[in-house]
C-alpha cells in the first residue's frame, strides 16, 4: 500500500527522507556535545546509567548512518530505509528503559537527582526525553517508509561528511573519556568522582 | 569495558560508512547490543546502589 501522490512531491519527500537521517545524526551529536559540555565545564563525570545511555545514543545513530550510507553507495531501498530505522528503534527503546531505570532511581521525594539540571530537568531526564521522541521519529518514518525512502544513489555532500566526520569524532571522544575515567578498572564506581587514569598514573 | 563497548560501536560505525553491505555490520551490530544490554544487567546485578532508590 503507497500514497497516491504527485512526483514532484514525492521527490521532495525522498529528499526529506534523506535529510531526515542527516538530521538525526547532528541532533544525537548536539546531545552528546552537551554531554561533554556538562563532563568538562560543570566537573560532573557521568556514572554508569549516564555512559550507558551514552552508548544507546551512539547504537542509535547507527540506523540513519547506515541509511546516509547506503544512499551514498548507490544502494538505497524501501528495505534498507526501514533496516535502518529498525536499528534505531532498537537502541532508541533500550535507552529509553534506561533512562527511565534512572529516572525512577532518582523519582523519590527529596531526592536531588543525578548532576545538576539543565533547564530544569537533569540529563537522564533529557535522555529520556530524546529517546521517545527517537521512537516516534522512527515510527513516522517506518510507516511512510515507502515516500520517505531517499533515491537510490545521491553523491555524499559535505554537510552529510562533516556531520558524519563529527560523530566518528565523538564516539572516538567518548573511547578516550570513559578510558580516562575507568582508568585500569573493569568498570565505573558507582558515583564518579575522579578520573582513575589520572589518579592512578599519580598525575592528579 | 565501557571503553571496549564504544570502541566496537566505533568499528561498527567505519564499517557501516565505508562498506555498508559488509556483513560483519551484523555480527558487530549484534555483538555490540548483547554487550550494551548485558553490561548494563551486570551493574544491576552486582554494582551496590545502581538499583537503590535513594533518599
Amino acid at each position: 500500500m503507497s500514497l497516491q501522490i504527485p512526483r514532484s512531491v514525492q521527490r521532495d519527500l525522498s529528499l526529506a527522507g534523506y535529510w531526515g537521517a542527516v538530521v538525526f545524526v547532528f541532533a544525537f551529536c548536539v546531545v552528546l556535545l552537551c554531554a561533554f559540555l556538562l563532563q568538562f565545564a560543570s566537573s560532573e563525570l557521568p556514572c554508569v546509567l549516564c555512559m550507558l545511555q551514552r552508548m544507546a545514543m551512539i547504537f542509535t545513530c547507527m540506523g540513519p548512518v547506515y541509511i546516509i550510507s547506503r544512499t551514498a553507495h548507490g544502494e538505497m531501498s524501501v528495505t534498507n530505509f526501514a533496516r535502518g530505522y529498525g536499528y534505531t528503534l532498537i537502541g532508541a527503546v533500550i535507552g529509553m528503559l534506561m533512562s527511565l531505570r534512572q529516572l525512577t532511581n532518582r523519582g523519590a521525594p527529596l531526592d536531588p537527582g543525578y548532576g545538576s539540571a539543565v533547564l530544569g530537568l537533569h540529563a537522564y531526564t533529557w535522555a529520556f526525553v530524546t529517546f521517545a521522541i527517537v521512537v516516534l521519529w522512527s515510527g513516522v518514518n517506518m510507516l511512510f517508509a515507502v515516500e520517505l525512502s531517499p533515491p537510490r544513489q545521491l553523491p555524499l555532500g559535505v554537510v552529510p561528511k562533516l556531520v558524519l566526520g563529527l560523530f566518528l569524532a565523538l564516539i572516538a571522544a567518548n573511547v578516550v573519556s570513559v578510558f580516562f575515567e575507568v582508568g585500569f578498572h573493569w568498570k565505573l564506581p558507582h558515583v564518579p568522582t575522579r578520573y582513575e587514569l589520572l589518579y592512578d598514573l599519580g598525575i592528579k | 569495558m565501557d571503553a571496549i563497548v564504544i570502541a566496537l560501536m566505533a568499528a561498527m560505525a567505519v564499517l557501516i560508512i565505508r562498506k555498508p553491505r559488509d556483513p560483519h555490520i551484523w555480527y558487530l551490530w549484534g555483538i555490540s547490543l548483547v554487550l550494551v544490554v548485558g553490561w548494563w544487567m551486570f551493574h544491576e546485578v552486582f554494582t551496590p546502589g545502581v538499583t537503590e532508590v535513594t533518599l
